[in-house]
C-alpha cells in the first residue's frame, strides 16, 4: 500500500472516531453533569429562564426521575421485544402461518390507541402506578418489532433456508443459525424505532403516577415553570438519543442484505 | 450403492418421477440429465429426503433412506446446489465447518478439517478462511461448495447443477478439477445436469430422462453410439460423433512416436533419407527431450525419401496431455493440419502420438446408425 492511501485511510478514522466516540461522550459529560450536579443545572436554567421562582424540582431528584424512566422504558420494551419476536417468528412458521393476518390486525388496532386510552383502561384493571404503564408502553411497542420480525423473516432468501436443510439443520437449527441472524438487521431497527418511541410515550405514565421524567413535566406544565418542563424533556430526549445510538452500534454489527 | 427402486413422485394429477428403477455402483458418477421438467432434480432430492416420494423406495447401502431421519441422513450426504448455496452470513470457515458444527466436532478438528479442505480445492486457506460469500467470484463460491459437501467425508455427494452459474471457460476448469478430486476421493455422486458436454465429461454413467422417465442408461461412449430413439438421438446432437471422442482418454490410443534431435533434424532436412525409410511425422526435440519442432515427408522430393525442412513446434500449442479426450487431440491434429498430436507431459517431453488414422477407425467402429 502506498503512503498516500494510508494517510488518507489515517484521517478517515480519525473523523469517524470523532463522530462515532467524542462527540458522543462530549455529549454525554454534559448530560450527566446537567442531571447529577444540581448546581450546575441550576446555572443554566437562570440563564435560559430568568426571573424564576424555583429551578430545582424539590419532592424527587432529576436522577432518581431519570432512573424510574429507564426502568419504564427498559421493562416495557424488553417485554415487547419478547413478545413481538417470538410472535413473529411463530407466524413466519409453517403452523402459524395462517394466524398472520389476525396477529398483524391486532397490533395495528393496538398502535391506533392513544397510549393515555390505553392507561385509563389499564388503571380501572390494574390500578394506578407503574404497573398499568408498563401494559400501556408493551402493547403500544409490539407493532413496529412484530412488523419488522416479520418482514425480515419473509425477505430470508428461501435458497438459503433450503441449503440450511440440505446440510441437514433440524428447523429449529435453522432458524437460530440461519434465519434469525439474516433477518437480525431488520429486526433490530424494529425494536429500535420502539424503544425511541416508548422513551416518549413513556412520559405520560406521570398521570397515572408511575414516575419518570414525566413526573417532574407534569408537574412543569400544572406550576407554569418552563424550567422544569425543559429540565424533564431534555433529559428525556438524551434518553432516547442515547439508547437510538447504543441500538445502532448493536444493529451495525449484524449481517446486512444491502452489502452482499 | 445407491438403489431407486421403482420410485414414483406424484405432484397432483402430475407424475414429476415415473416407476423410476437404477442403481449406482460405489465410487461412481452417474449424471441426471434431460431437458427442464424431466425429474432429475427431484429424482436427486428424494435421496436424501428434501423430497419424500409417493411410491417406492430409494436405498442407501441396502438401507431405506425412509428408515433414516432426515437430518441425520443429510448430516451424511454431501450436497452441493447451484449459485446460493452459500450461508452469507457466515464466513468461508463457518461455511465449510456448518455441518461437523452440527455433527459436534470439537473446534480445533473441525479447523484442521476446513484448512485441510480449503488446501484440497486448491484455496489458500489463510487468505479465504474469512471471506464472506459476497467476497467471492463465482468459481471460487462454487469450489467453497464442494468443500462444504465433503466436509464430513460423506461416502454421497448430490450436486444439483452445481456449476451451472459460472460462465463457460470457468465451468471447464471446475469440471476438470472436480473430475481430478473425483478420482482421489471415489464418492459415490448423483450428478443433476442440462449440459451434455459436463455430463460426458463427468459421468461413468449417464440417465437420460423424460416425462419422469428414464429413457437410457448407460455409459457415455454408448449412448453417444446407440441412442435408444429419436428423443435420445436430437438431445445428443448432430455432432454426437465428434462428442463421443471426448469419451475416449489419449493414453489408451497413444502410439509410439519417432523422435530425432534437432541436430539430426536439421541434417535430414536436407538429404534424402539414408535407410530407404520415411515416418509420416518425425518428432523434433531438443538435449532434454522437449518437443521443438517436426519433420514431414516431402513428397515432391525425386527419391519420395526426403523430409521437408525443419518446422518449429510449441508443446502447449500441438501437444496433448495423456488424461486429456481424443476430442481434444482431433482438435489439435486438424487445428495444425497434422496427421498426429504428440502426446507430452507437463514439461514438453514426447511420450508419443495420437494418430489421425486411428481416430478415424475408432469413429467408424462405434457409429453404428
Amino acid at each position: 500500500m502506498s503512503p498516500g492511501s494510508s494517510s488518507v485511510r489515517r484521517e478517515f478514522s480519525a473523523a469517524t472516531a470523532f463522530r462515532s466516540l467524542l462527540l458522543p461522550t462530549a455529549f454525554a459529560v454534559a448530560f450527566v453533569a446537567f442531571v447529577w450536579n444540581e448546581a450546575a443545572r441550576e446555572a443554566l436554567l437562570q440563564l435560559l429562564f430568568p426571573g424564576r421562582f424555583s429551578y430545582i424540582y424539590e419532592r424527587v431528584s432529576l436522577a432518581q426521575l431519570f432512573a424510574e424512566h429507564v426502568a419504564l422504558v427498559a421493562i416495557s420494551s424488553a417485554l415487547a421485544a419478547l413478545v413481538g419476536i417470538t410472535l413473529g417468528v411463530f407466524v413466519t412458521r409453517p403452523i402459524g402461518r395462517d394466524f398472520q393476518p389476525i396477529v398483524q390486525d391486532m397490533s395495528s388496532v393496538a398502535q391506533t390507541f392513544p397510549p393515555v386510552a390505553v392507561l385509563a383502561l389499564a388503571v380501572p384493571a390494574i390500578g394506578f402506578g407503574f404497573a398499568p404503564s408498563i401494559v400501556a408502553l408493551f402493547v403500544y411497542s409490539i407493532l413496529p418489532i412484530l412488523n419488522n420480525t416479520i418482514s425480515g423473516l419473509d425477505s430470508v432468501d428461501p435458497a438459503v433456508v433450503e441449503a440450511s436443510r440440505g446440510v441437514g439443520m433440524k428447523r429449529y437449527q435453522t432458524l437460530l443459525l440461519t434465519e434469525l441472524p439474516l433477518a437480525a438487521r431488520v429486526i433490530a431497527a424494529g425494536v429500535r424505532t420502539s424503544v425511541v418511541i416508548n422513551v416518549g410515550t413513556a412520559t405520560v405514565g406521570a398521570v397515572v403516577g408511575a414516575g419518570g421524567l414525566g413526573t417532574i413535566i407534569v408537574s412543569g406544565l400544572v406550576r407554569d415553570n418552563a424550567a422544569y418542563v425543559f429540565s424533564g424533556a431534555i433529559a428525556a430526549a438524551f434518553l432516547a438519543l442515547s439508547l437510538d445510538f447504543v441500538i445502532g452500534r448493536v444493529q451495525a454489527r449484524f449481517y446486512d442484505a444491502r452489502t452482499s | 450403492m445407491i438403489e431407486f427402486r421403482d420410485v414414483v413422485k406424484r405432484y397432483g394429477e402430475q407424475l414429476a418421477v415415473d416407476h423410476v428403477s437404477f442403481s449406482i455402483p460405489e465410487g461412481e458418477v452417474c449424471v441426471l440429465i434431460g431437458p427442464s421438467g424431466c425429474g432429475k432434480t427431484t429424482s436427486l432430492k428424494l435421496v436424501n429426503r428434501m423430497l419424500e416420494p409417493s411410491g417406492g423406495e430409494i436405498l442407501l447401502n441396502e438401507r431405506s433412506v425412509a428408515s433414516i431421519s432426515p437430518d441425520e441422513l443429510r448430516r451424511g450426504i454431501g450436497y452441493v446446489i447451484q449459485s446460493v448455496g452459500l450461508f452469507p452470513h457466515m464466513n468461508v470457515a463457518e461455511n465449510v465447518g456448518i455441518v461437523p458444527r452440527l455433527l459436534k466436532w470439537e473446534r480445533a478438528r473441525r479447523e484442521r478439517r476446513t484448512d485441510e479442505l480449503l488446501d484440497l480445492i486448491g484455496l489458500e486457506p489463510q487468505l479465504y478462511r474469512e471471506k464472506y460469500p459476497a467476497q467471492l467470484s463465482g468459481g471460487e463460491a462454487q469450489r467453497i461448495g464442494v468443500a462444504r459437501a465433503l466436509a464430513a467425508d460423506p461416502p454421497v455427494l448430490l450436486m444439483d447443477e452445481p456449476f451451472g452459474a459460472v460462465d463457460p471457460l470457468n465451468r471447464e476448469v471446475l469440471q476438470l478439477e472436480f473430475a481430478a478430486l473425483q478420482r482421489k476421493l471415489q464418492k459415490t455422486v448423483v450428478f443433476v445436469t442440462h449440459d451434455l458436454d459436463e455430463a460426458i465429461r463427468l459421468g461413468d454413467t449417464i440417465v437420460i430422462m423424460k416425462d419422469g422417465s428414464i429413457v437410457q442408461h448407460g455409459v457415455p461412449e454408448d449412448i453417444l453410439a446407440n441412442p435408444a430413439d429419436e428423443f435420445v438421438r436430437r438431445f445428443v446432437g448432430t455432432d454426437r460423433a465428434l462428442k463421443r471422442l471426448a469419451c475416449f482418454e489419449v493414453s489408451e490410443y497413444m502410439q509410439t512416436a519417432n523422435t530425432v534431435t534437432r541436430h539430426e533434424a536439421e541434417q535430414r532436412g536436407r538429404e534424402p533419407n539414408g535407410d530407404g525409410r520415411i515416418h509420416p511425422v518425425l518428432w523434433v526435440t531438443d538435449d532434454d527431450n522437449a518437443l521443438v519442432g517436426m519433420l514431414e515427408p516431402d513428397p515432391d522430393h525425386a527419391s519420395r525419401l526426403a523430409y521437408r525442412p525443419y518446422v518449429a513446434l510449441h508443446p502447449e500449442e500441438v501437444g496433448v496431455q495423456p488424461p486429456s479426450s481424443l476430442r481434444e487431440a482431433l482438435s489439435r491434429i486438424l487445428g495444425q493440419g497434422l496427421r498426429a498430436a504428440p502426446v507430452v507431459d507437463e514439461r514438453g517431453t514426447v511420450l508419443g502420438e495420437v494418430r489421425l488414422s486411428d481416430i478415424e477407425e475408432l469413429n467408424q467402429k462405434g457409429i453404428v446408425r
